[in-house]
């Protein structure tokens, strides 16, 4: 789960040489955002690709967008508003305010088979998500007024948070400062569909042995978190809460139509981001001493 | 590989090994028998079960194990036809069948666990139901229903009625050495995922697997538009033909709902479906030839 994490502050740091230039005609129809986009090392142009430059922002259709692998969207729309756009993606630094709108995003393995890509993609059912967020530079506040995941498959996924000490990213990359971070408050809803065993199961997998059944495993892992659930403290989590919370685990990981309502803050101060980085029972039980959670299904 | 369901339900069915002159073997006691004889071929567990029904046999938890890599096992399987434990030891074709497959999954055998319940976590369980009926003397047969149920993601039914149809010769050699004529067909698809699950990559299969196919698949979709579209008015009205572009154009995501009758008294020539070109096809066409389709596309 660190990994994971780890991966998705890379995606707001990290800049990676570019995949392949974009054809000329890109360059013309958008001076400012095809360089820009295309010095992010994360954006693929093909078949039927535009970018136009819009107000304070860019839009990009039938792109891919990823680090390549099973890490690759097909995306029909992105478009992404920010008054320091050209500043921030120069300095590979985050945006101060944004607004990212992702419509019509697919799953697109690649391993070199475009044909193979292609069939996956009309394979798998899209998604939509929008990020709306505002950071402050000078205190390092960052508010995420919506974080929303949407789709047939996924279900639906809404997530608004405060954040203090969040620091410029792109320096924090390089070690120049510290990225101790905390959660003020974090609230997330769901309606879920297949979220979790389409993206979050493939990564459990991942850490374990890839020649033995995981179906034990995974047995053995709920158990684990449905112990320390158990044995967390009642003033950090109550007992309706450690129901709730114990039943989304135990039904892992199929959750399809599970639905509800997660909040998280820390107990004294904000809560470290690294306490989310959860990989097993241990972690997971020093993040509930940790955390101030409220957990409610809807039916 | 899941699109070879509904082929496997027909081959089981209808195929069968050429028979030498031999005694004729005895009828089987029972169901059980039945599914005894068949161990060679299908896979049981623990809780498998075999059932004399009237009008044939049920059984449940059996499957089949293809070249030993995928499973297709089924939470229960009927087949009804006549004489059932009479004819299955003979191997010959039965005349009329009435086959139910309930909660057929295609399980990878890879060898890695790991693989085998990845993949089993993303398998629906799909149901088929094949009816169908044949006149030996008359070489006439009815495909009174074939329909491959996926469940959410959509389901696919036909019917047909053919002359000319010897179910003794049932070795499939190519469309060109096909005698059988099709005087009707009926499809209706209900499409939520089917069509880009089971059949987009048998229909892209033989584009070059290193680029990108959409532009090879737009050409395709303007050239056949356009031949549905110069079609002849006495063949498909222009609404039906409209439908059929519609299908075309939203392929390989057609959600929605869409059917299509072919009717011709004097019949098509099966080996016509190995025509070059839709063109050369549609000159095949008989002159009392009717082609209906309708489209209700919904959008992804």
């Amino acid at each position: 789960m660190k990994r994971l994490f780890s991966g998705f502050a890379l995606l707001c740091a990290t800049s990676l040489p570019a995949l392949a230039e974009f054809p000329q005609e890109l360059h013309k129809a958008a001076p400012i955002c095809a360089p820009l986009m295309e010095s992010t090392g994360l954006i693929e142009t093909g078949y039927g690709s535009t970018i136009e430059d819009i107000e304070n922002g860019c839009r990009l259709n039938a792109i891919y967008a990823g680090f390549g692998g099973y890490q690759r969207l097909r995306i029909e729309t992105l478009e992404i508003i920010a008054p320091d756009l050209e500043a921030a993606l120069l300095q590979q630094r985050q945006f101060e305010e944004a607004r990212i709108s992702i419509k019509g995003a697919r799953i697109s393995p690649d391993f070199g088979y475009p044909l193979q890509s292609y069939i996956t993609e009309m394979q798998v059912r899209p998604f939509d998500l929008d990020l709306d967020y505002r950071w402050n530079a000078d205190t390092g506040d960052l508010d995420i007024s919506q974080l929303r995941a949407e789709g047939a498959v996924i279900g639906t996924w809404s997530l608004s948070a405060r954040l203090k000490n969040v620091p410029d990213l792109g320096l924090a990359r390089t070690g120049a400062v510290a990225a101790d971070f905390g959660i003020e408050t974090l609230s997330l809803s769901f309606a879920e569909r297949e979220l979790v065993l389409g993206y979050v199961l493939p990564m459990v997998l991942n850490t374990l042995p890839y020649d033995e059944d995981p179906a034990p495993h995974i047995e053995a892992g709920i158990a684990e978190f449905t112990d320390a659930i158990a044995n967390a403290p009642e003033a950090n989590i109550g007992p309706e809460s450690k129901t709730v919370l114990a039943d989304w685990i135990g039904r892992f990981p199929n959750l399809d139509g599970a639905a509800g309502t997660l909040d998280i803050s820390g107990k004294n101060g904000p809560l470290p981001f690294e306490k989310l980085f959860i990989e097993d029972a241990e972690t997971f039980s020093a993040f509930l001493n940790a955390a101030q959670i409220s957990a409610q299904s809807t039916p | 590989m899941p699109r070879l369901a509904p082929l496997l339900a027909t081959t089981l069915l209808l195929t069968s090994a050429p028979v030498l002159a031999q005694p004729e073997p005895a009828p089987l006691r029972d169901c059980r028998a039945l599914l005894k004889s068949a161990f060679n071929e299908v896979t049981v567990t623990p809780e498998t079960t075999a059932e004399d029904v009237p009008g044939g046999c049920r059984f449940t938890h059996v499957g089949y194990l293809l070249e030993g890599m995928v499973e297709y096992r089924a939470d229960e399987v009927t087949l009804l036809t006549p004489n059932l434990l009479a004819t299955f030891p003979t191997e010959e074709i039965f005349k009329s069948a009435n086959l139910s497959i309930k909660g057929l999954r295609i399980l990878p055998r890879t060898g890695n666990l790991m693989s085998d319940y990845l993949t089993s976590q993303y398998t629906s369980p799909i149901n088929i139901d094949l009816v169908y009926d044949t006149d030996p003397e008359e070489l006439t047969a009815q495909l009174q229903r074939f329909s491959f149920d996926a469940g959410d993601i959509g389901r696919l039914t036909l019917s047909a009625r053919f002359s000319n149809f010897d179910n003794t010769d049932l070795d499939y050699t190519g469309l060109t050495n096909e005698t059988g004529v099709i005087h009707e067909l009926g499809l209706a698809i209900e499409d939520n995922g089917l069509i880009a699950t089971y059949f987009l990559p048998i229909l892209v299969s033989g584009l070059p697997y290193d680029e990108d196919p959409r532009p090879t698949i737009a050409e395709q979709k303007i050239a056949i538009s356009t031949v549905i579209r110069a079609l002849p008015e006495e063949l498909i009205s222009m609404v039906s033909a409209e439908s059929l572009v519609r299908f075309v154009t939203a392929f390989p995501l057609a959600y929605g709902n869409w059917t299509l009758h072919f009717e011709s008294e004097k019949g098509l020539p099966l080996s016509a479906l190995d025509a070059s070109s839709i063109d050369d096809l549609v000159a095949l066409f008989a002159s009392d030839a009717t082609i209906s389709a309708t489209a209700d596309y919904r959008g992804e």
